[in-house]
């Protein structure tokens, strides 16, 4: 093999990439690191550095605190319903039978069905939602209606207007909308689980709870977990939702502030404040950094290892 | 089995083998078959995981009635993921009185006009195609760049390709937030701002990195032995790659394609910072950032079938992802679940 040719290649190859990634991806996060260190607003041209000011600022903010509990409430309330139901499902479309591991009927179209909203844009899911929760005309309250009640009694302005109630229900579209995606993840660790081992189970005697909880959960443990950081990423980074449901629920606004929608108005409402809204997105990235280091070693990626 | 998640994720783009007769499975890092993962008989994601099993029932002495059980939950669910979806489109056709009125009745005549007005007055027509240039292009560019650059990882390591994997590997992890305070900067510095080149070129920055390894875990799967033969018959490195590699890697380019046209139709931060309003009409916007803003107007009611033509622009922008998802139901769900196990 020529080795001049070799070169050229990896020079072409690379180097497009490369450099639209430096521009906008790789300048974009070192500059946004530098930028927290400043008090720059966007409106003047010059910027001084001011330390540490930004991360003190941000340590006696009380709404960035609150933006932090509510991504922490998020980050238990949706992991913990969203693969309970996934788990509970996936169980139930293989499990025909003890001792066997099989299909329910339609388990193909449960699957098309179920995974659906997986794909369906976050944007049109926040809208939807919103619409669902609506105290007029609202899906929900239509059905409240059928029982002789309405959705503002029982939740006074609305679920999207009351602050008690507003990150619930935005939780709960999460929920919606990823159930089928981890139900299908645990449908294809549950398929690698051999048959052999249930045939066993049967002939010890045990029924489809105590397979389930000897045989199968045991075997996708480690899926389970992978599936818990990936949402706890994208719990994490949970924006557009909760800027569209919180922004067409009349009322509470910070209500349901997390960190990415404080950081957002932060930077393009709150007077431009980018230095600070950047110290914010650097807090973040470095909580990012963390769960990566727990996911490579709960998982010891050889792949990623290189 | 021991299903230890290294096994589950040799490569990213790697399924478990879920047929695989050994018990022990594949050793990480192994690559069994060398089969591309598109072709692997009953991937995870493939329908026949679940056809298989139950193709299995059939065979198998039915058991006693009690297997209804598992319906009498599995049902409810699809109401759930259902019923919403289902009111959206009806509604998409009554005007406000109706729904106010009478949430689950049906629209009281077959007012398709809606779906006209939403597309012209509301301008829905404008934000659709919008995006369709803006996702045409942007996953054709990181298709492109992520191809060539994966090619390279896996089969091409050089002096500083660990570095360049260690790059991307951050812009991997990093959250998109710490980036668009200055992302706005940049922009407008390059004279992009509120245009659709500049969402083009961000979308495929963004994206490079996922493309990137997916696409160099499955070129890792690929055989070296055609690539062999083809180098002793005397083609070049881009001959190789073009003639050879590239047509092999189809699987593999269809998934994360199609992961990346779902992801990019799905944006809403970078355009809301990159492309703000420009005029009366909004039209400039994308869809999710259309939608969004017809949402917060909403409340006004500017006319006796707004909320109908949202609905209409909500059933308008989903009716591309239920085509590409009912069309490539396997790829989607591959290469969506290979998200999962980055």
């Amino acid at each position: 093999m020529h080795l001049r040719g070799r070169w050229w290649l990896i020079l072409t190859f690379i180097t497009p990439g490369l450099v639209l990634y430096s521009v906008f991806v790789l300048s974009s996060f070192a500059q946004g690191v530098q930028i927290s260190f400043t008090n720059w607003t966007g409106y003047t041209p010059t910027l001084e550095y001011v330390g540490l000011d930004n991360y003190v600022r941000m340590a006696r903010d009380g709404a960035w605190w609150r933006a932090v509990s509510h991504n922490a409430a998020l980050l238990v309330i949706v992991p913990v319903v969203t693969l309970g139901l996934a788990l509970l499902l996936a169980t139930l479309i293989t499990r025909g039978g003890s001792g066997t591991l099989r299909a329910v009927r339609g388990a193909g179209a449960y699957r098309v069905l179920f995974f659906f909203p997986q794909v369906v844009p976050v944007v049109i899911i926040g809208i939807m939602f919103s619409y669902v929760y609506a105290s007029r005309g609202g899906l929900l309250d239509g059905l409240l209606r059928l029982v002789g009640t309405d959705v503002l009694s029982v939740v006074p302005n609305g679920p999207l207007g009351n602050p008690r109630t507003i990150l619930l229900a935005i939780a709960l579209a999460a929920v919606w909308s990823s159930v089928g995606f981890y139900m299908v993840l645990f449908l294809s660790a549950m398929s690698g689980v051999p048959q052999e081992l249930y045939e066993a189970a049967a002939l010890d005697g045990a029924g489809r709870l105590r397979s389930f909880a000897h045989v199968t959960l045991p075997l996708i443990w480690s899926h389970a977990q992978t599936a818990l950081i990936y949402l706890a990423i994208g719990t994490l980074d949970s924006y557009a939702l909760v800027a569209v449901m919180s922004m067409t629920g009349t009322a509470a606004d910070s209500g349901a502030d997390v960190m990415s929608t404080y950081l957002y108005r932060t930077a393009f409402s709150f007077n431009s404040q980018f230095g600070y809204a950047s110290a914010m997105g650097t807090v973040m990235m470095l909580g990012s950094v963390a769960l990566a280091l727990v996911t490579f070693r709960l998982t010891k990626r050889e792949e990623l290892e290189y | 089995m021991t299903p230890s998640p290294a096994t589950s994720s040799a490569t990213p783009a790697q399924p478990r083998s879920e047929d695989s007769p050994a018990p022990t499975g594949p050793a990480p890092g192994d690559r069994p078959t060398g089969a591309p993962v598109g072709h692997a008989p009953g991937g995870p994601a493939s329908p026949a995981a679940s056809a298989s099993p139950s193709a299995d029932g059939r065979r198998r002495p039915r058991r006693a009635r009690g297997s209804g059980m598992p319906h009498l939950m599995l049902v409810p669910w699809a109401l759930v993921v259902l019923v919403p979806l289902v009111w959206i489109l009806a509604s998409s056709l009554k005007t406000n009185e109706e729904i106010y009125n009478d949430p689950f009745g049906l629209p009281g005549e077959l007012r398709l006009g809606v779906y006209v007005d939403a597309w012209q007055q509301a301008n829905i027509g404008a934000f659709f195609t919008n995006t369709v240039v803006v996702v045409s292009g942007g996953v054709v560019l990181t298709m492109l760049l992520s191809v060539m650059t994966a090619y390279v990882m896996a089969r091409y390591p050089f002096p500083g390709s660990r570095a360049l994997y260690w790059l991307y590997l951050a812009g991997m992890t990093f959250p998109v937030f710490l980036a668009i305070v200055p992302l706005v900067r940049i922009v407008q510095g390059l004279g992009l701002f509120a245009s659709h080149l500049g969402l083009v070129l961000v979308y495929a920055a963004f994206s490079l990195p996922f493309s990137i390894f997916f696409l160099t875990g499955f070129f890792r799967t690929l055989p070296k032995e055609l690539a062999e033969a083809a180098f002793l018959d005397g083609a070049g490195h881009f001959g190789v790659f073009f003639r050879i590699m590239l047509p092999l890697a189809r699987p593999g380019l269809i998934s994360i394609g199609v992961f990346n046209v779902l992801g990019q139709w799905n944006q809403f931060l970078l355009p809301q910072v990159l492309n703000p309003q420009q005029d009366e009409e909004r039209s400039n916007f994308v869809l999710s950032q259309g939608l969004a803003a017809l949402a917060l107007g909403e409340n006004y009611e500017t006319s006796p079938t707004s909320m109908a033509q949202l609905f209409a622009g909500l059933i308008i922008s989903m009716l591309p992802v239920l085509i590409v998802y009912v069309l490539l139901q396997r790829q989607v769900q591959e290469g969506l679940s290979a998200g999962a196990l980055k």
